[in-house]
C-alpha cells in the first residue's frame, strides 16, 4: 500500500476510523511518520489522532498515554488549528488508562484530572459528563462509596453535552459501582434497558454480561448467572475478558473449561497488558488454582511450549515483587510453570 | 371494545411515496414499461398477437407529456377498481401468477406522480367492446368513465409533465433504451410525432455472437476494452444468466464494481453490490435474473438467499473460467493475474482449494526480483520472508550479497497468502524474519574474534550510547559495505515516542517515562562488517580518531537505509564532515611541507 501523498495518507485515516487491527495501527504510524518528513503538521495531527485510538481500542495503552501530550501539546499552540473536540474525545480514554498502571501515583492522577476537568468546562462540556469521570475515578482509585454519591449527582444533571459518552457507555460505566456497593438489584434495574438492547454501541452490550453474570451469583440465581455467562463467552471477541471468565467457571468448579483458557492465555501475548489487567488475570489464575486444590487435585500438566522463557522469568519475577497479595495461588502457578 | 381504523391523508402519502421511493424521476419509465409488459405477457397465455409498445413524447403549445401505449391484455372495469384506486393493490399479487410478473406491490403507478399531477389511463380488454378511463389526481381523487372513442384493445397511459419537468428528447430516448432494450417486445419510440425507431435487441448471450463481437458489446456498454470475458453459469436454477467482462486496467479493492442487472428482462440497477461479490472490482457486468428479489422501488435487490447464490454463480463462474485457462492458455491466465492480484488475493483467501490452485501464480518481490511461489519453492527448501516492505528493503542489499532469497510479504494479502500456504504446504518451511533477528541474518564472526574486539567494540559503544544505538561485530558480503543500520518498528515508535517526551512537560514526562521506557525495551543496532577494510582498521586500536570514524558510520549507515535524522545526529553530521575536511586538509599541508 502506497502511503506518500497527502491524499493517500488521508484517504487511508479516513478507512482505519475505527476499524483497530495491527496492520492498520503499524500503518498508521508510517502514515505518522510520512507526513513528518512532508512537514505537514495538520496530516501528522490527524495521524497520531488515529494512532492514539488504534493504540487504545488494541490495548496498548503505555504508548497511547506517552503520544497524546503531543496532541494536547498542538491544539494548546495552536488554538483553533486542529480539531480540539476530538483531542479532548481521546483525553477521556487517557484518563481511564491512568488507573491502570501502578508506576502512576495518585498525585500525577489528580493533577492530570484537574487538567482534564479545567479543560471540559472550559469547552462547555457540561456538568454530567465530568461528574461521571469523577465517579470513575473515584471508584477506580479504591472509594466507591464517595463514587456512589457522585453517581447519584450525575443521574440529577440532565441536560447533556457535546463531549458526553454514548448512553450505553453511561449506564455500563456506572454499573461497576453499584456492583461494589452492594446494591445488586439496583445493577439489575439500571442495567435492564441494556439486556434490553434499548441502547447500545460497539462495546455494550458485551461489556455488560461479565457484570450482571456475578450480579447474579452474589444473589444467588445461578441459572440467570448461567445465562449471562453464555452471552459474555459469544460477545467476548470485543474485549478481553478471560479473568471474568476464568473466575465465573472457577467458581462453579468447570475446571477442563477453564483450564483450556488459563493455558492458551499463559501462552500468548502478555507484553501490552497494563497493571491491572495483569493483576486480574493472576488473580483469577490464583482463584482457579486454589479452588481445584480444595477440590482434591493436586498436580496438573500445563503445555507452555509457546509460553517464552523470558516471559516465565517476568511472571516469576512479577510474581515476587509486585503480586504479593496473590502468593499462594501463584506459588501453585509457578511451581508447575518451572517443573514444565 | 371496537376497532377504530387510521385516517390516511391519501394526497400526502402519494406524495411521500412517489417523491420518496424512488431515487430518480425517469423511472415513470420503467414502471409504466413494466406495467406494459405484465399485460401483453397475461394476454400472450389467451391469444396469439403481435405485442407492441409505443412510446410518444410531445411537447407543444399545450406543454409537454407522454403517451404509453401497450397492447396487453387490458384491465376491466372492475380491475380498475381494484388496482387503480387502491394503494398497494396489484393484480400481480396472486401467488399463482407472482412469478409471470415483474411489478408486485401495486404502487409502480405513483412514480407517475413524481412528474405529472394527472394521470390518464384508457383501458379496453380483449374480451369487452367498450373502454374504461381513469383520471386520477395527485389529491388522491380519481374518476371513472366508460368510453366508445378508443377501442383499440390494450392500455393507454398519459401523463401530462408538470412545467417544472426537463426532459430532453436523447435523455428520454436513452431512458427507453436503457429499461427497455432487452424486453424481446418491440419499443417504437415517438417524439413530437417523429419515429425515433424501433427498439428491440436480445441479451449478448442469446445471440450467438463470436468472441470479438461479444467483446464490442462490452466496449460500447462500459466504454472499456476487453480481451477477456466469462459466461455466467448458473448449475443450480438455471435461472440467471449474464456475461462477465474482466477489466483490462488493473484493479485495486477501493476501485468501483460495475454492472447492469436486469430482472426478468428490465433494468434495476447499476448498484454492482448487490450482484457480484466484495472483491470482484475488476468484473463488469451485465445480468439477467429470472428469480432475484427487489425491493419496493425495485431499484436495488432484497437480499436474501437468492441473491446471495447470484454472488456465488459469479464466483463460481470466474473460478471455473481461471482453471480452464490455466489449461487451455496459461500465458493469458497469468496476465490476468498479475492485473488483478489484489482482489484476487483476497478471494483466495476465503477459499482453500481455490488458493491451492492460484498461489503457484502469484508473484511476489523477493530479492532475487519478481518471482511467483512456484519459482520461490523450486529455489529454497526454507523459504525465508518479511511483513513488513520496509525493513523488506533494508534486506534486499545484504540478502542478495549473502545469496538468500527473501520474499516480501508485507503488501496488502501477501503476509495472509503466505502463511495460509505455510499451513498447506508441508514440503517447504515458511520461516518469517522478525525485526528482532535481523542481525541473525548477517554472517557471525567466530568467538575469537569476538572476543578479540569486544574491548574496543565497549569503546566505540561509548560514541554511540547517545544516539541508543547497540554496535554489533558481524561478517558479511558485500565487503564494500562497512555498516547497516537497523531499526524494528519498534525502534522507530520508541524513538517517537522519546522525542515526545523530550519536549513534554513535567508530568506527562514522568507519567510517559513511568509507563514506557524506550531505552530498556527497543534500541536501534549498528552492524559492523568486520569483513570491510575500514572496519576492520577501526578494530586494531583505540585511537583518537575513533570517535569521528564510528559517528561517520553510523550517520552513513542510517542514511543509507533511508531512516530520517534527528537533530543531534544532523549537527553529529555537519560536525563529522567537518573534521573530516580539516583532517585532509592537514594531510595535504604535511604533505606539501614533506
Amino acid at each position: 500500500m502506497r502511503l506518500k501523498t497527502k491524499k493517500e495518507i488521508e484517504n487511508f485515516i479516513k478507512k482505519c476510523n475505527k476499524n483497530y487491527t495491527e496492520d492498520n495501527k503499524n500503518l498508521i504510524f508510517k502514515c505518522v511518520q510520512e507526513a513528518k518528513e512532508l512537514k505537514d503538521l495538520d496530516l501528522e495531527y490527524k495521524a497520531r489522532l488515529e494512532y492514539v485510538s488504534q493504540l487504545e481500542f488494541l490495548g496498548y495503552t503505555e504508548k497511547a498515554i506517552s503520544i497524546f501530550p503531543w496532541l494536547l501539546d498542538c491544539c494548546d499552540t495552536y488554538p483553533k488549528r486542529f480539531n480540539y473536540k476530538d483531542t479532548l474525545w481521546a483525553y477521556k480514554w487517557i484518563v481511564n488508562d491512568l488507573y491502570e498502571f501502578s508506576a502512576i501515583s495518585r498525585d500525577q492522577i489528580e493533577t492530570v484530572f484537574n487538567d482534564f476537568e479545567r479543560r471540559f468546562n472550559k469547552y462547555g462540556a457540561g456538568q454530567r459528563i465530568i461528574t461521571y469521570y469523577k465517579m470513575s475515578k473515584l471508584h477506580r482509585m479504591g472509594n466507591p462509596k464517595e463514587a456512589l454519591l457522585y453517581l447519584r449527582a450525575s443521574e440529577s444533571i440532565s441536560e447533556k453535552g457535546p463531549l458526553d459518552n454514548c448512553e450505553a457507555c453511561m449506564v455500563n460505566g456506572t454499573l461497576n459501582v453499584l456492583f461494589d456497593m452492594k446494591l445488586y438489584a439496583e445493577v439489575l434495574e439500571k442495567a435492564k434497558p441494556i439486556l434490553d438492547k434499548k441502547i447500545s454501541c460497539l462495546y455494550v452490550p458485551g461489556i455488560t454480561y461479565p457484570k450482571i453474570v456475578f450480579t447474579y451469583m452474589m444473589l444467588g440465581k445461578t441459572a440467570l448467572a448461567e445465562k449471562y455467562y453464555q452471552l459474555t463467552i459469544k460477545n467476548s471477541e470485543t474485549e478481553d475478558l478471560s479473568h471474568k471468565i476464568i473466575l465465573y467457571l472457577s467458581a462453579n468448579h468447570r475446571f477442563s473449561e477453564c483450564f483450556s483458557i488459563v493455558e492458551e492465555k499463559l501462552n500468548s501475548r502478555h507484553e501490552s497488558w497494563d497493571d491491572v489487567s495483569k493483576c486480574y488475570f493472576y488473580q483469577s489464575c490464583h482463584l482457579f488454582f486454589r479452588e481445584m486444590h480444595r477440590s482434591g487435585k493436586e498436580s496438573i500438566s500445563i503445555d507452555l511450549s509457546l509460553f517464552s522463557k523470558k516471559m516465565m522469568y517476568r511472571i516469576i519475577n512479577r510474581a515476587n515483587t509486585e503480586l504479593k497479595n496473590y502468593q499462594d495461588g501463584l506459588q501453585i502457578l509457578l511451581i508447575i510453570m518451572q517443573k514444565s | 371494545m371496537k376497532n377504530t381504523p387510521f385516517l390516511v391523508n391519501l394526497s400526502g402519502i402519494i406524495k411521500i411515496l412517489s417523491d420518496h421511493l424512488y431515487s430518480q424521476k425517469e423511472v415513470f419509465i420503467r414502471e409504466l414499461l413494466q406495467n406494459a409488459i405484465d399485460a401483453i405477457n397475461a394476454r400472450k397465455k389467451t391469444e396469439t398477437f403481435e405485442p407492441l409498445i409505443t412510446i410518444e413524447y410531445f411537447n407543444n403549445s399545450d406543454g409537454a407529456g407522454f403517451i404509453i401505449s401497450d397492447n396487453g391484455i387490458g384491465l376491466t372495469a372492475r380491475q380498475v377498481e381494484e388496482f387503480l384506486a387502491k394503494i398497494g393493490s396489484s393484480s400481480k399479487l396472486d401467488d399463482s401468477m407472482r412469478n409471470d410478473f415483474i411489478g408486485q406491490f401495486g404502487i409502480g403507478i405513483l412514480s407517475c406522480f413524481m412528474v405529472s399531477d394527472d394521470i390518464v389511463l384508457i383501458t379496453r380488454p380483449s374480451e369487452e367492446d367498450q373502454a374504461i378511463k381513469w383520471t386520477g389526481n395527485i389529491d388522491g381523487t380519481y374518476v371513472i368513465e366508460t368510453i366508445t372513442y378508443d377501442l383499440t384493445i390494450g392500455t393507454k397511459v398519459i401523463l401530462k409533465l408538470r412545467d417544472k419537468i426537463n426532459l430532453n428528447s436523447n435523455g428520454i430516448v436513452s431512458s427507453i433504451k436503457k429499461y427497455g432494450q432487452y424486453l424481446h417486445i418491440p419499443i417504437n419510440i415517438e417524439i413530437n410525432s417523429i419515429s425515433k425507431g424501433t427498439i428491440n435487441r436480445s441479451f449478448p448471450w442469446e445471440e450467438n455472437l463470436d468472441g470479438d463481437q461479444c467483446l464490442a458489446l462490452g466496449q460500447e456498454v462500459f466504454d472499456e476494452g476487453f480481451t477477456n470475458y466469462i459466461l455466467l453459469k448458473d448449475k443450480k436454477t438455471n435461472r440467471n444468466q449474464g456475461v462477465l467482462y474482466l477489466s483490462p486496467q488493473a484493479s485495486y479493492l477501493t476501485d468501483r464494481k460495475e454492472g447492469y442487472l436486469y430482472v426478468k428482462r428490465i433494468f434495476v440497477t447499476t448498484a454492482s453490490n448487490d450482484i457480484l461479490p466484495k472483491w470482484a472490482v475488476f468484473v463488469r457486468a451485465i445480468i439477467n435474473s429470472e428469480n432475484i428479489s427487489l425491493n419496493a422501488s425495485r431499484e436495488s435487490i432484497y437480499p436474501n438467499e437468492i441473491s446471495e447464490q447470484l454472488k456465488k454463480n459469479v464466483e463460481d463462474s470466474i473460478k471455473e473460467y481461471f482453471y480452464q485457462l490455466s489449461k487451455s492458455a496459461p500465458s493469458t491466465l497469468k496476465r490476468i493475474i498479475q492485473t488483478h492480484s489484489f482482489p484476487l488475493k483476497q478471494m483466495a483467501l476465503t477459499d482453500e482449494s481455490f488458493l491451492v490452485f492460484i498461489a503457484k501464480w502469484f508473484e511476489f518481490d523477493t530479492t532475487y526480483g519478481q518471482l511467483n511461489l512456484n519459482e520461490i519453492r523450486e529455489l529454497n527448501e526454507t523459504i525465508f520472508y518479511v511483513t513488513n516492505s520496509d525493513e523488506f528493503k533494508q534486506i534486499i542489499p545484504i540478502a542478495i550479497a549473502n545469496k538468500k532469497l527473501v520474499v516480501n510479504a508485507g503488501y496488502t494479502f501477501d503476509k495472509g497468502i503466505i502463511k495460509k500456504i505455510s499451513v498447506i504446504d508441508k514440503t517447504r518451511d515458511y520461516v518469517e524474519i522478525a525485526a528482532n533477528y535481523f542481525g541473525d541474518f548477517l554472517g557471525n564472526i567466530d568467538v575469537d574474534d569476538h572476543q578479540k574486539y569486544e574491548p574496543i567494540i565497549n569503546d566505540l559503544q561509548l560514541h554511540l550510547d547517545k544516539y541508543h544505538c547497540k554496535i554489533k561485530l558481524r561478517g558479511y558480503e558485500p565487503e564494500s559495505i562497512p555498516a547497516i543500520y537497523h531499526a524494528s518498528i519498534d525502534s522507530l515508535i520508541a524513538e517517537d515516542i522519546k522525542n515526545i517526551q523530550k519536549d513534554q512537560n513535567d508530568l506527562w514526562k514522568s507519567i510517559s517515562e513511568s509507563v514506557f521506557d524506550p531505552q530498556e525495551q527497543y534500541n536501534s543496532h549498528l552492524y559492523l562488517n568486520l569483513k570491510n577494510k575500514v572496519v576492520s582498521s577501526l578494530l586494531k586500536k583505540s585511537g583518537s580518531l575513533n570517535d569521528l570514524i564510528i559517528k561517520t558510520l553510523y550517520v552513513n549507515a542510517k542514511l543509507l537505509g533511508h531512516y530520517p535524522l534527528n537533530n543531534i545526529e544532523l549537527i553529529a553530521m555537519n560536525d563529522n564532515f567537518n573534521d573530516l575536511i580539516q583532517l585532509a586538509l592537514i594531510s595535504d599541508n604535511n604533505e606539501t611541507k614533506d
